[in-house]
């Protein structure tokens, strides 16, 4: 015999969470359906939710292993994109890390004046909307010869997530217990031996934790590989993907495989990496 | 939080005592901080310098190229409060702002507050996929809206057809009434997971003695969550409503994605306004001062956000 | 396309950085190579700024640089052409490529104020004033061989290159208005043939409506964009003998003007008749294509040659069972993109040669470029191009040709309709117009109050 309370509980929990869940993935089984079938199906009978006949041919063009009569423009660049992205994000990663956690360390576990308004003030440079630093970041890159190279794709992008990474990582090492540190240096550990031998073992959580959320935001970015690339050759995975956000030259079946080819790398690793990616998140409170 | 004070105080004074010389705290962060420092200076200061500078001119893409930018003080600024696209575009920004916050800091309770429970299949399965709608790329996620809300073949109108909603297929994005909802729906979908994480960590750390103790006392759910679940879900709540306002008002991608501004102008939100402004019309001074405007009200949200971190959670 | 050396050379700097973490230091320092580039682009600026005789065509530039829409066409419509130019003069090539015209717009006007070196790009009619005012483009008046072209295509395409009495530019793809129609749908009516007039379009819809065949018998292509729902609007008017404005940029909007004779008749068709589906105000040129691709319509006004390929192409679940026909009333719009020599190039003379082999003629006279653009786009040069048997085949299983000549030989240019066009505020006045007629469409503003509005709107910005 359940309790009514109990009984309630349950009804309450599962109509909850299958309205999430519905709310979750309905949006993407669209997607899903509508990149598993041909354009002229898709266009010919709209109120099939479920396509007739399933094909892989979208998926297979796109990776250049079927010739399609009719592709989308850019469809030949995608395992190119693909690999773009995937370099970019994991070197732009690695590198964020290394650096950020010298500055979380320098003002989570270091004396100096301004460490506050420093970190502020990192922050404060991300408040502004991309797309108005367009020009002035152009002729930074110019200037140092970064444009249309993956160098300049890296450089930039580092610049641009150090402020989260920092203010993540920041949270981290502020929370590590001071005594195992105390201890090293009495024994003689220089501070920094200390902050290599101590800080950063202790803190490879939180810096899994970063390095998803940095590379999340890499395989996002748009705007600057839009500005940096010239061509297909350093374009990453969004600046193909927004050739196919147009008014020309549609085919939405393949741009519908195509962005499920994009959204899955992350999807994926979110899926693997969850625990990290909360802690991340919740300890950075920063970017969606 | 983040006080290291005392502690290195006390370091110092034993550093007399023989230990092998080293560089003081402050000299070591300013050797630590060189890479930041420079990398930031570099693609996000030196680039916001410039937008200031020329905020505060009227140049044209010619005198952008020379170099030679006259200053002429405040005018921009003024004659974007004048502009009455400028206003649509901050009203518009605002009720974005107002309708997807809510939204999305409510969502998130609701979501938390759902997956929560231990010992539910279902429960645990949302825990497991709540982050999806984040890891999408906002470019792939504007595909995926746009055609779902495709008023030919979009699934939005397949399904309402085929639950016998709509008898035609409707127009959303064309439409000046619903297309900032569409957006909103949009952006809103995208967010949510993250202020739900947030809302699980926080009802995590809620001590389940006190609802026990509540639960003896008498208090029902709805008085358990009112005297206990909301007032320790105050901070999470403020600190997503601050942050969560700051970054939408820089929404940008999915106006882009999916409306395109319009109809007409229904969809300009302010970073559109700036792009607009700097690349069709090519009034780079009035593209400028508009994304400074838009800065330092983000800006504002941002450093309340900051001191509120810091209040609160330093008890 | 690619350069393979400097390829190369980007990733082994790149790979370097990974595989040292001291590279730290080195992402910030200019390598020399860096220096070296800088120093080089230094020199280009400068021979810019002091040049002032144009080099003779016999000293061969290095390199020549476009800028070119769309990230990939270039296997299908350009690479050809751009290994011919290799072959006939051995000047490389660099190609810049943005994923949409919007970006190539933001691309081009970066590396104009960063003074890099462009040669040959597209320049959009929406914005040829302010590119030609600002001096990002320069004059084409007198190179070899222009007048040659303004020659064979049709008359009102000049007009699409001239600002202030020079041509900026040469146009690189035509967009002319043209009707189509559903075979079926015409058969079902009983109508011998598509109508002549608006009058006849609009009984014929009525009768639609009223007997079932079409919910909505016109699809307009009324979406949000650059020029996607003024372009129609102007082809109504220019149709009708109307004009938007006067050459100085004086609208002429006013009461008892043929603009608002003509917005009044369209917006009716919307909200009192409604032959007229409303979901055209989302639509722009492919999804407009597209959705009248499904076959629920009895006509549709089109912009884009393009759209036939869309409509009567692979992708379409009603291929064949569509045809053109020339847009009721009178002339029909024709407007068109540009391209424009770099006032940063160069070397433009040879510039020109290169825009030549892109969108005109090669050294032997064959109209390689405007062939390959011909099979997704319509060129200035259709008769040129329909003698590449690929195309003329294309062509004809899409549409009537001969009706598309035609339509083509009877056209009034988009800078006669709205002559404000050649304007620099024009983009800032496209953008009232669309808000206007969108909202008009809509039914939130009376056709009056959308004209009162934007000529108020042009008045203003006129100054």
């Amino acid at each position: 015999m359940v309790k009514p309370a109990k009984l309630r509980q349950s009804i309450i929990v599962n109509v909850s969470n299958l309205l999430t869940l519905g709310v979750i993935l309905t949006p993407l089984l669209a997607l899903l359906l509508g990149s598993i079938q041909t354009e002229r199906s898709l266009l010919g009978s709209v109120e099939d939710l479920v396509p007739k006949e399933i094909t892989l041919s979208n998926y297979l063009i796109l990776l250049g292993l079927a010739e399609g009569e009719q592709t989308i423009s850019g469809a030949g660049e995608f395992p190119r994109a693909f690999f773009n992205s995937a370099a970019v994000g994991i070197t732009t990663t690695v590198i964020t890390i290394a650096l950020a956690s010298l500055t979380a360390y320098s003002v989570a576990r270091l004396r100096w004046r301004g460490s506050r308004a420093y970190v502020y003030l990192i922050l404060l440079t991300r408040m502004m909307p991309e797309i108005a630093l367009i020009i002035p970041l152009f002729l930074t890159l110019r200037r140092l010869g970064l444009l249309n190279s993956y160098l300049g794709l890296v450089v930039t992008e580092i610049g641009f997530y150090l402020p989260f990474a920092t203010w993540i990582l920041m949270g981290y090492l502020a929370a590590l217990p001071w005594e195992l540190e105390d201890a090293a240096r009495i024994d003689g550990c220089s501070r920094l031996g200390a902050f290599v031998r101590i800080i950063l073992p202790l803190s490879a959580p939180g810096m899994a934790a970063c390095a998803v959320i940095i590379f999340l935001l890499s395989w996002h970015m748009l705007v600057v590989p839009l500005i940096i690339s010239s061509g297909p050759d350093v374009a990453t995975l969004p600046v193909l993907l927004s050739s196919f956000v147009t008014d020309m030259n549609l085919r939405y079946t393949q741009m519908n495989a195509a962005a499920v080819m994009a959204l899955a790398p992350t999807v994926i690793l979110v899926l693997l990496l969850q625990k990290y990616v909360v802690a991340g998140l919740t300890a950075g409170a920063l970017k969606g | 939080m983040l006080e290291p004070a005392a502690h290195d105080s006390e370091l110092r004074e034993t550093q007399r005592f023989g230990f092998r010389r080293e560089l003081a705290g402050g000299q070591m962060a300013l050797l630590l901080n060189i890479p930041t420092t420079v990398l930031v200076l570099l693609v996000l200061a030196y680039p916001l310098g410039y937008t200031l500078y020329v905020s505060f001119t009227q140049a044209s893409i010619k005198q952008l190229q020379t170099g030679k930018m006259p200053l002429v003080g405040f005018v921009n600024y003024l004659e974007l409060f004048k502009d009455p696209v400028f206003l649509l575009s901050l009203k518009n920004t605002f009720f974005f702002s107002l309708v997807s916050v809510p939204l999305i800091v409510l969502g998130g309770l609701f979501v938390a507050m759902a997956m929560k429970p231990e010992g539910f299949f279902i429960a645990r399965v949302t825990r497991y996929l709540i982050l999806l709608p984040w890891a999408v790329p906002p470019i792939a996620g504007g595909l995926m809206w746009n055609f779902i809300y495709n008023p030919n073949y979009g699934y939005l109108n397949a399904v309402l057809r085929n639950l016998g909603l709509v008898e035609e297929f409707v127009s959303v994005v064309g439409d000046p009434k619903l297309a900032m909802w569409a957006v909103i729906v949009a952006y809103v979908w995208r967010v949510v997971p993250f202020a739900t994480v947030m809302f699980y960590a926080a009802l995590q750390s809620i001590p389940e003695d006190l609802y026990d103790a509540a639960e003896v006392d008498g208090a029902n759910a709805w008085q358990r969550f009112r005297s206990i679940t909301l007032p320790l879900l105050r901070p999470t709540i403020t600190v997503l409503l601050l942050l969560r306002t700051a970054w939408a008002f820089m929404v940008f991608d999915e106006v882009f994605a999916i409306t395109y501004g319009g109809p007409g102008n229904a969809t300009w939100v302010a970073a559109y306004f700036t792009y607009s402004y700097s690349f069709k019309y090519m009034e780079m001074g009035m593209g400028a001062a508009s994304a400074y405007i838009l800065t330092f009200i983000i800006a504002l949200f941002a450093l309340f956000y900051i001191k509120f971190i810091y209040t609160e959670i330093e008890y | 396309m690619a350069d393979k050396s400097i390829n190369r050379r980007d990733f082994l700097k790149w790979f370097g950085l990974t595989a040292a973490a001291g590279a730290i230091g080195g992402c910030v320092a200019p390598t020399p190579e860096v220096i070296e580039v800088e120093k080089e682009v230094e020199k280009v600026v400068t021979q810019v700024v002091e040049k002032v005789v144009t080099p003779t065509p016999e000293t061969k530039p290095d390199e020549l640089v476009m800028i070119w829409q769309t990230i990939s066409n270039q296997d299908k419509l350009f690479k050809p052409v751009l290994d011919r130019w290799e072959a006939d003069y051995g000047i490389p090539v660099r190609w810049i490529q943005t994923p949409n015209i919007e970006e190539q717009v933001t691309k081009t006007l970066s590396m104009f104020v960063a003074g890099e070196v462009m040669d040959v790009f597209t320049v959009m009619i929406t914005s040829f004033a302010q590119f030609a005012e600002e001096g990002i483009i320069i004059p084409l008046d007198g190179m070899p061989g222009l007048d040659d072209y303004f020659e064979i295509a049709p008359a009102s395409v000049k007009s699409l290159t001239q600002y202030k009495g020079k041509t900026m530019g040469m146009v690189q793809w035509v967009a002319s208005q043209c009707g189509c129609y559903n075979k079926k749908f015409l058969e079902q009516g009983g109508w011998e043939s598509p109508p002549e007039t608006w009058e006849e379009w609009e009984d014929h819809c009525l009768k639609a409506k009223k007997d079932g065949i079409a919910t909505y018998p016109t699809l307009w292509m009324c979406g949000t964009g650059i020029d996607h729902l003024n372009s129609v609007f102007y082809s109504l008017v220019g149709g009708a003998g109307g004009k938007v404005t006067e050459g100085d940029g004086t609208p002429t909007l006013g009461p008892g003007s043929k603009a608002r004779e003509v917005l009044t008749w369209w917006a009716k068709s919307f909200l009192e008749t409604e032959i007229s589906d409303p979901r055209s105000l989302e639509l722009r040129y492919y999804p407009a294509a597209k959705a009248y691709a499904q076959g629920q319509h009895l006509y549709h006004l089109g912009t884009r040659q393009t759209f036939f390929t869309v409509i009567n192409g692979g992708d379409s679940p009603t291929i064949g069972q569509h045809d053109i026909f020339k847009q009721p009333g009178g002339p029909s719009l024709i407007t068109g993109d540009s391209s424009g020599v770099g006032s940063t190039s160069e070397n433009p003379e040879w510039a020109w040669k290169l825009m030549q082999y892109l969108i005109g003629k090669t050294k032997d006279g064959e109209y390689l470029g405007p062939s390959k653009l011909a099979t997704e786009v319509l060129t200035p040069y259709p008769a040129q191009a329909v003698e590449d048997p690929v195309v003329s085949k294309l062509w004809s299983n899409l549409f009537s040709l001969d009706v598309a000549l035609e339509t083509l030989a009877d056209t009034i240019a988009v800078t006669d309709i709205a002559p404000a066009i050649m304007t620099p505020w024009w983009p800032k006045w496209q953008d009232t117009v669309n808000t206007k007629l969108q909202e008009c469409l809509a039914g939130l503003i009376t056709p009056d109050e959308a004209c009162d509005e934007m000529a108020d709107s042009a008045m203003e910005l006129k100054g």
